[in-house]
């Protein structure tokens, strides 16, 4: 018996999706949808929003600041003294509102309620934590045609240097922390490059990971 | 309730129901130019949810976008912000543990608020909650219920290690079978965690989540895509990520691909992803893997110590097939339409 | 002009005014129509905030400490739902996000109850927030809008919170001035966010873990903040005197300069002590008194308040606390004034006496203030005193006791050293000859007494008195017996809001409440007060006969309210018996309050108009010709539906669409 085919609502404009019974079919669409595409140019680019600023006198002393009285802001910041600050805010460029107030922090290292800049941070180094130390031999390395070890790696530590031919990774010997998760990946499934202690070939571990 | 529909398809797929557009395929191969945490973080020699945040966030960022990160206490929080922070250009607010999705919901409503008064394009912009399973499925559900309830638009992404390792290895919701952890410890009267796992995914179709995905960091060209759809998709998307826990699992650090893979033979972890048509409330299942080897619970218990226990009772290791088969059999409809064998129990090594 | 609403009403202006951006929700009583008029707004385009169906005060919480970091981002809460903040409240004050939080005080249970104390304050009082206390609708309004002003304020980033006491303040229906946008803005400026979750090229961490040598530091920085705080109020409160005329400082001094004998509160009750104050003050053989009334609870103005005893010349303190600290050596305020007192003003400063009271929405009365300065004078006169907190209204535990077998065996031995040497003085405490005149309404729920005495109170104010009006509130019990009660003071300058309970007029919605054997009707109606009642078929005489009342004792009169609302096709009998109260209580002129009501009555307004003029013209004190058999109305469904919170404000609309947002 021949069951009934529908097609399921769906604004996707290159492939349909048939029913029949419980079963969808995804099927290239006739080329329905080619010229709306071509028609909606796509801005992702959007406003985006702008931190305002707090500066130290020393700031401000160093480059005065575009849209407001410089000088007065000085002189009122110099009477409160170390702890002043000038907050300026222009989400669009222009200072909508700038003010000299007193920093409230007695410790100042320390952000307002613990906010942490992110770009600020130096990455901790955690080479301490590993026992063997890993390279990737440059020569064996696929470069930007493969990447599979820095997929994986958790620690961040393998980087792309390069581009196209004659690009190669390479382990951060601070961010790595040893685990072999890139080394088993990179033997399963890529050119078994990188040399662990210097070694390419480590028979326990080959063992105990793929049996040789 | 809603209709069930099955991709006759296995495999992964860039296309969706819900977008007009394929999101990006990064390939088997080929290096990704973002990039997901800095390194430095404090987390454990070997530990698969950092692979799995990273892999998430280098897909969010894809895209261009400014990510922010509403992130509960948890392993993920503790090790990547101590006196520092490890989130690079990704903007991060942990609250606290229970509240995860509460401060998406606040941080997609400023965003909104913001978005009214024309201070900044909600499309720059992608909203995302990352916590564990244990902020997840036990403390943080009803957060996580009514904000996949009321319809707001960001990714929810839950790390699964299975137990509450940051505090040292309790049993959570999401705990299976048999587990010995330090609160359903492997004992003489009452062996290891007698409840079965509760599955977040489901909690989230029933909620009315547009699409739900689960993923390992293994197969990280269906992470990342998946990840991309839920981002895509207009509404609550939840991706639920099996993440790797050496020290909770009891297993040795570099065994990550040998445990990932054997959960996939094993099908004690499924790659699916399920997306809802709103207007006929249909929702289309999608399998992504397909076990090769239809191995036996019994393998996926070995590289684990924390099922050490249950191996020698051979009871118990029916019982965790039987789980396995009963969430499996969901799937037949797909494997009898591929011509698949339909395998009742699974064969013996 | 001031505007009829209930305190929740007010805050809700408050954070409407303040153009709160983000407004998550979770209802809870007595805070609930906060939010909702919030909501209606939001709903109806009125007010450009968003809002959040929140599923737990939790999440509100955390809702708001998210947005917070972005917009300016508020909420309103009460009691167990507070305490369910509480665990994430702390990283807002934690994390510098100066959002705001409206809090209608309630007991916290168990047992369980619903009505006002200072509970739910008391225990967030660690959690780093500016703590405001209100004691009226409009306090709460221009709170709110301080408040901001001060968290944000770039020396504090703090979060805030305005508490009001529950149901006598978040219920209370009376004049609320409402500024206009256009001074809150320039007074408000727009909310600038410090760190941005939104700012792609300076991307931030919030809540990071921070170990002991920068989560100390971190700590004291917070610390310095929110002392800040106190000296922020003051300009804030200053400012905001310039702008909107009324003037806000850390505390209100209320009485003589030169105050031998000081009442301490927070809040609410100051409207009865003040009563009190007021009446003792330059009464023969009495030293100076004045009533302590705190606004600013956290950051506590410590100095401030040790210098304002000081410069009182004050020997005895009497700090009264709506709250307890269980275990703790005094109850929160007690503890705050002893330890600004012991520092600041060491052995020169007055003796300090905790009382106990207001309870689980326990009356705070007048006389209750009395016996508070009584204990004080006796203090100050070197009587000696319990060493520990004193009881308000506990007839087993009184502050003073005449004779030995008043108090268990027990209590004696321990106190009765201390009770035999304090004596209760009759110049303190003889009864307050009543400066108000005061109107009950019993009717049974449901039945709109609530939409008439909002009205009525709407109509005095317009005509230059201050009104209040305070409903009963329990939980929900349609067809129960229920009070309404309105206060009319004729003295333009001087705040009272505390009920005398001696009624000038009683009105009974319903006559059958006359056999209601738990409501004794003439109790506290003053002696040749009018009675009121709406009944179709009882003459004046038998309802006489009911009370067994003699003509000196009452005067009676009689509304035939449901007929005339059925010719007129209403479904309620409040509009007739309102005209039927300006027949009765006539200090409110008729005349002049119809303007008011013309502008004002609920739909449909023709019909309701109608039937408060023919209320008026058909009540009567004689005996009437008893026409027919009483009937009962059909009900419709607006009937059953009717909310006091929404309805209320919703009718008596007055200058509330004036006010537009720009």
């Amino acid at each position: 018996m021949k069951e009934e085919q529908r097609t399921l609502v769906s604004p996707n404009r290159h492939k349909e999706f048939v029913v029949t019974g419980e079963l969808v079919e995804i099927r290239d669409r006739a080329h329905a949808g080619e010229t709306e595409k071509k028609g909606q140019p796509e801005d992702k680019t959007g406003k985006r929003l702008s931190p305002p600023e707090i500066l130290t006198i020393e700031e401000v002393a160093r480059q005065p600041v575009d849209g407001i009285d410089t000088a007065k802001a000085l002189s009122a910041m110099a009477d409160i003294g170390p702890e002043a600050r000038l907050f300026v805010y222009r989400p669009e460029g222009q200072a909508v509102r700038y003010e000299v107030f007193e920093d409230p922090r007695v410790c100042p290292e320390v952000h307002r309620g613990a906010v942490i800049e992110n770009l600020k941070e130096k990455p901790r180094d955690v080479s301490g934590w590993r026992t063997h130390d890993f390279f990737i031999d440059l020569k064996g390395c696929l470069g930007d045609e493969c990447g599979r070890c820095a997929i994986v790696c958790p620690e961040n530590a393998i980087h792309l240097r390069g581009k196209g031919k004659g690009s190669f990774h390479e382990i951060d010997p601070l961010a790595c922390k040893g685990c072999f998760i890139c080394w088993v990946e990179c033997v399963r499934t890529a050119a078994d490059c990188i040399l662990v202690d210097g070694k390419t070939f480590d028979p326990g571990m080959r063992a105990k990971h793929f049996g040789e | 309730m809603y209709n069930i529909l099955f991709n006759r398809h296995i495999g992964l797929n860039p296309h969706s129901l819900l977008l007009p557009e394929p999101v990006r395929d990064v390939g088997d191969y080929g290096a990704i130019a973002t990039t997901g945490l800095t390194s430095g973080h404090q987390g454990c020699v070997g530990c698969g949810m950092v692979s799995g945040t990273n892999q998430v966030l280098r897909a969010l960022k894809l895209s261009g976008k400014h990510v922010v990160a509403s992130i509960g206490t948890g392993c993920n929080e503790v090790i990547t912000t101590q006196n520092t922070s490890c989130w690079g250009e990704v903007s991060v607010d942990h609250n606290n543990f229970p509240n995860t999705a509460a401060t998406l919901s606040g941080n997609i409503a400023a965003l909104k608020a913001l978005a009214q008064a024309g201070g900044v394009s909600p499309e720059s912009i992608v909203n995302v909650g990352i916590a564990g399973d244990g902020g997840t499925y036990d403390i943080g559900l009803q957060a996580l219920l009514a904000w996949i309830a009321r319809g707001e638009n960001g990714v929810y992404v839950c790390l699964n290690n299975q137990a509450y390792m940051n505090t040292g290895v309790q049993g959570s919701g999401a705990t299976p079978y048999g587990t010995d952890t330090t609160t359903t410890p492997f004992g003489k009267a009452i062996r290891g965690n007698q409840r079965t796992p509760q599955y977040l995914l489901d909690l989230a179709l029933a909620a009315g989540a547009p699409y739900v995905a689960a993923a390992c960091p293994l197969w990280h060209r269906d992470l990342m895509i998946k990840a991309q759809k839920a981002a895509a998709i207009e509404g609550p998307c939840v991706l639920e990520v099996y993440s790797v826990c050496p020290e909770g699992w009891k297993s040795d650090t570099d065994v990550f691909h040998e445990i990932t893979e054997l959960a996939l033979e094993t099908r004690s972890w499924i790659l699916y992803e399920a997306e809802r048509e709103r207007d006929t409330n249909t929702v289309l299942f999608t399998l992504n893997y397909l076990a090769k080897k239809y191995l036996p619970i019994s393998d996926y218990l070995r590289l684990q110590e924390r099922f050490a226990g249950m191996r020698d009772f051979p009871e118990m290791v029916r019982r965790a097939q039987e789980i396995i088969e009963a969430r499996w059999s969901f799937w037949r409809p797909v494997m009898e339409a591929n011509g698949i064998e339909w395998k009742e129990e699974a064969r013996a090594i | 002009m001031a505007t009829v609403m209930a305190g929740n009403g007010a805050a809700a202006w408050g954070f409407r005014l303040s153009r709160v951006q983000c407004y998550p929700y979770y209802p809870i009583t007595p805070s609930t129509s906060c939010s909702q008029q919030i909501s209606r707004w939001v709903y109806d385009g009125a007010m450009g905030a968003v809002t959040i169906n929140a599923e737990s005060e939790h999440s509100a919480a955390s809702q708001i400490i998210a947005a917070g970091k972005n917009v300016r981002a508020g909420t309103a809460t009460s009691s167990k739902g507070l305490l369910y903040m509480i665990e994430v409240l702390e990283n807002a004050a934690g994390g510098a996000i100066p959002c705001g939080l409206f809090i209608g005080n309630r007991a916290t249970g168990a047992p369980i109850n619903i009505w006002a104390d200072h509970s739910d304050a008391y225990a967030m009082r660690d959690s780093g927030l500016i703590q405001i206390f209100a004691a009226d609708g409009q306090e709460s309004l221009d709170s709110i809008i301080q408040g901001y002003r001060i968290a944000e304020d770039l020396r504090v980033r703090m979060p805030f919170a305005v508490n009001l006491r529950g149901f006598t303040g978040t219920h209370a229906y009376e004049g609320v001035e409402i500024p206009s946008q256009e001074e809150v803005d320039r007074y408000l400026p727009p909310f600038v966010p410090l760190y941005s979750l939104f700012a792609p090229e300076k991307p931030v961490t919030y809540g990071a873990m921070l170990s002991a040598y920068p989560y100390r530091r971190h700590k004291r920085n917070q610390m310095a903040a929110i002392g800040n705080a106190a000296e922020i109020a003051l300009k804030a409160g200053k400012d905001f005197a310039e702008k909107f005329g009324r003037s806000y400082g850390h505390f209100e001094w209320i009485g003589d300069r030169k105050a031998e004998l000081v009442v301490a509160l927070l809040g609410e009750s100051a409207a009865a002590g003040e009563v009190a104050t007021r009446h003792l003050q330059g009464k023969e053989g009495i030293p100076g008194v004045a009533l302590l009334k705190i606004r600013l609870f956290s950051p506590f103005p410590a100095r401030e308040i040790a210098q304002a005893l000081n410069r009182a010349g004050t020997k005895a303190v009497i700090v009264f606390d709506e709250g307890l600290q269980h275990g703790g050596v005094l109850p929160p305020l007690a503890q705050r004034i002893t330890a600004a007192v012991h520092l600041h003003l060491g052995g020169k400063g007055p003796k300090i006496a905790s009382v106990i009271g207001g309870l689980g929405g326990s009356e705070v009365r007048q006389e209750h203030f009395q016996l508070m300065f009584n204990l004080a004078a006796n203090i100050a006169e070197g009587k000696p005193y319990r060493p520990e907190p004193y009881w308000l209204d506990i007839d087993e535990d009184p502050i003073f006791v005449e004779q030995e077998n008043q108090v268990s065996p027990k209590l004696w031995k321990k106190w009765g050293e201390i009770w035999k040497k304090q004596p209760r003085q009759e110049k303190y405490c003889a009864p307050i000859p009543p400066d108000t005149e005061e109107i009950r309404i019993y009717s049974r729920a449901g039945q709109g007494a609530i939409t008439s005495a909002v009205g009525f109170t709407g109509a005095g104010i317009e005509n230059g008195y201050r009104l209040v009006t305070v409903p009963a509130f329990g939980s929900e019990r349609r067809g129960a017996i229920i009070t309404t009660d309105t206060l009319i003071n004729f003295h333009k300058e001087r705040r009272i809001r505390s009920f005398m309970r001696a009624w000038d007029v009683v009105i009974l919605y319903d006559d059958t409440i006359l056999y209601s054997p738990e409501h004794r009707v003439l109790d506290g109606l003053k002696e040749g007060g009018a009675l009121l009642v709406n009944t179709s078929h009882m003459s004046v005489k038998k309802i006489r006969g009911l009370l067994d009342a003699g003509e000196g004792r009452v005067r009676i009169f009689t509304a035939p309210a449901a007929a005339v609302s059925e010719g007129l096709g209403l479904k309620h009998i409040n509009m007739p018996m309102l005209g039927a109260l300006h027949k009765v209580y006539d200090k409110v002129p008729f005349d002049k309050a119809l303007g008011y009501y013309e502008r004002n009555v609920p739909r449909p307004r023709e019909a309701s108009l109608e039937a408060i003029r023919r209320g008026h013209a058909e009540t009567t004190d004689q005996e009437i010709q008893r026409t027919r058999k009483e009937r009962r109305l059909l009900v419709s469904q607006d009937f059953l539906d009717w909310r006091p919170e929404d309805h209320s404000q919703e009718s008596w609309p007055s200058a509330l669409e004036e006010v537009q947002i720009g």
